[in-house]
């Protein structure tokens, strides 16, 4: 017999604390935070003009990540927390920035701004992998068809039309966590 | 010294069995591995004369503590020496300083792997090869040392094919990518001098990169000859427009041309830097910047690095044969910077 040591981070699974919801998205100021990837910006502006336009949404705001692979830097959470109420985060439809706008729902969630992370289906478990990473294995984020860097204007807003209910669905319900689930079947 | 170890114990009959459990556990990087006993365990972290909870690494983007116990059961597992470890913690030190940027260059699609070149005279101590077959087996240190690394970012940071890195093709670098330069031979400064550490220093530098990429050139005898192929070879390579690093490998016989001439480093990069530009109509035109062609582009000018210095020039290699090889580093220098770290001891 003998004893191997685990190589591993041997991980803990936490659960996902999601931020307060608003019963409606009227009046509210929503931060879009694009990853500079090729027609990023372009989707989450369309996504914003909806939310103005159909659900009474006040003002939208964009910022930039400083590239791709990196989570939204210090100066762009202290903003967003200042001066918006919900965030969108996205396309996230490479290795690192799938899992870095992964990365920015979780840290704003932390920061008690309901926000929804997009990334495309491709990435599904890389961004699950960063949740887990996080000790928030079930955290939720939103999946849209890959790709979408080349893709013409009409189909860029078929894409945005087609996924604003499920983000205004998460940014006004939480999803259920476990812990939550046991208490209620208490 | 505190030695006490807090890792999870996994037990097994047998040390033929437990290279089997590694593998069904997910350790291994496809090879088999050697399993990690706490006294080999014990062995590496005193080679290095670390305390077993002496934090290596911290990569905030992963809330993730490197701990030198698991760096030294990973070494371990890649079938490192003790005496390798110290190079090991160096490395780790450089990929996990914020410079380094640990997130985007292990996680992309680009595929990249931590080129690791060792320089001073722990290079020799610990055989690490410079000379011939550069990147090829033979050598315990280049293979093992780079296997680590590996390793520690598999099982440490969750960085697996398919999930946390999603290489497309990756290369096979990222099994281990380590090399030391001919600092013997050169006539040049040692690339640690040049980059502030002192000759008897040894260090790691740490660099996301592409595959090397051979040139050939037997016809010529002179630096610029030599230099000409190498260049219009380099132009359309790496990421093109991205203005990364690159790493430049002068062996034997290229080098002996450069040498024999007097060219200095600066020299090299200069002429390097000349010769690798491309204008903007043809980055359009194979679809490496978005089209249309604008007036002005076919003589608008984009140089393959944002500056000279970008090109870091080598001798290493075989003493026979008329190549030489590059090696551009990964996407946008900015996006992950070359990180040296003296290896402590």
């Amino acid at each position: 017999m003998i004893e191997l040591l685990d190589p591993t981070r041997e991980l803990r699974s936490g659960q996902m604390s999601y931020a307060p919801r608003p019963s409606s998205l009227k009046g509210k100021r929503v931060a879009l935070i694009e990853n500079t990837k090729y027609n990023s910006d372009r989707l989450l502006e369309m996504i914003g003009e909806i939310l103005v336009e159909e659900y009474g949404v006040a003002e939208t705001k964009m910022y930039h990540k400083r590239y791709s692979s990196v989570p939204a830097h210090e100066e762009i959470i202290t903003d967003v927390r200042k001066t918006c109420d919900i965030m969108i985060a996205g396309v996230g439809d490479c290795g690192s920035c799938s899992s870095g706008s992964v990365l920015d729902g979780i840290r704003l969630e932390k920061e008690k701004i309901p926000s929804a992370s997009i990334v495309t289906h491709v990435f599904v478990n890389t961004g699950r992998a960063m949740a887990k990473q996080w000790s928030v294995p079930d955290y939720k984020f939103l999946v849209m068809e890959h790709p979408i860097a080349n893709l013409p204007e009409d189909e860029l807003r078929a894409k945005a039309r087609a996924i604003v209910p499920e983000i205004v669905d998460l940014l006004l319900k939480a999803p259920e966590t476990k812990a939550a689930m046991s208490m209620a079947a208490e | 010294m505190p030695l006490d170890l807090v890792s999870h114990k996994h037990r097994v009959a047998d040390a033929g069995e437990a290279i089997d459990y590694c593998f069904r556990q997910g350790w291994s990087d496809g090879l088999p591995v050697v399993p990690p006993t706490e006294e080999r365990v014990l062995q590496m972290l005193e080679a290095a004369g670390l305390p077993a909870d002496k934090e290596v690494g911290f990569i905030k983007d992963r809330e993730i503590s490197i701990t030198a116990e698991k760096v030294a059961i990973n070494a371990v597992l890649a079938g490192c020496k003790p005496e390798y470890m110290p190079v090991v913690v160096a490395a780790i030190e450089g990929i996990t300083d914020p410079a380094w940027a640990y997130h985007g260059p292990s996680t992309t699609t680009s595929g990249p792997a931590v080129l690791i070149i060792v320089n001073g005279p722990i290079a020799r101590e610990l055989d690490i090869n410079s000379g011939e077959n550069l990147f090829g087996p033979g050598w315990r240190a280049n293979l093992t040392i780079g296997r680590a690394v590996r390793l520690v970012m598999r099982n440490v940071c969750g960085s697996l094919p398919a999930v946390l890195d999603r290489a497309t093709h990756g290369h096979p670098g990222k099994l281990s990518y380590v090399i030391a330069e001919n600092e013997q031979e050169s006539p040049w400064t040692p690339m640690h001098v040049d980059r502030g550490f002192r000759a008897e220093q040894s260090t790691v530098t740490v660099l996301a990169a592409d595959g090397p990429r051979q040139i050939f050139n037997q016809l010529s005898a002179t630096t610029e000859g030599v230099l000409t192929t190498m260049a219009d070879d380099m132009r359309i390579s790496g990421g093109v427009v991205g203005q990364t690093y690159y790493v430049v490998l002068l062996a034997g016989e290229h080098m002996e041309i450069v040498a024999r001439d007097g060219w200095s480093k600066t020299d090299v990069k200069r002429y390097l830097f000349e010769n690798t530009m491309n204008n903007y109509a043809h980055l359009r035109r194979t679809q490496r910047f978005p089209m249309p062609i604008k007036p002005g582009d076919e003589t608008r000018i984009r140089p393959l690095v944002s500056h000279e210095d970008m090109f870091f020039i080598l001798p290493a290699g075989g003493k026979a044969g008329a190549f030489s090889s590059y090696i551009p580093g990964w996407a946008k220098a900015s996006w992950s910077r070359m990180v040296t770290k003296e290896i402590k001891r």
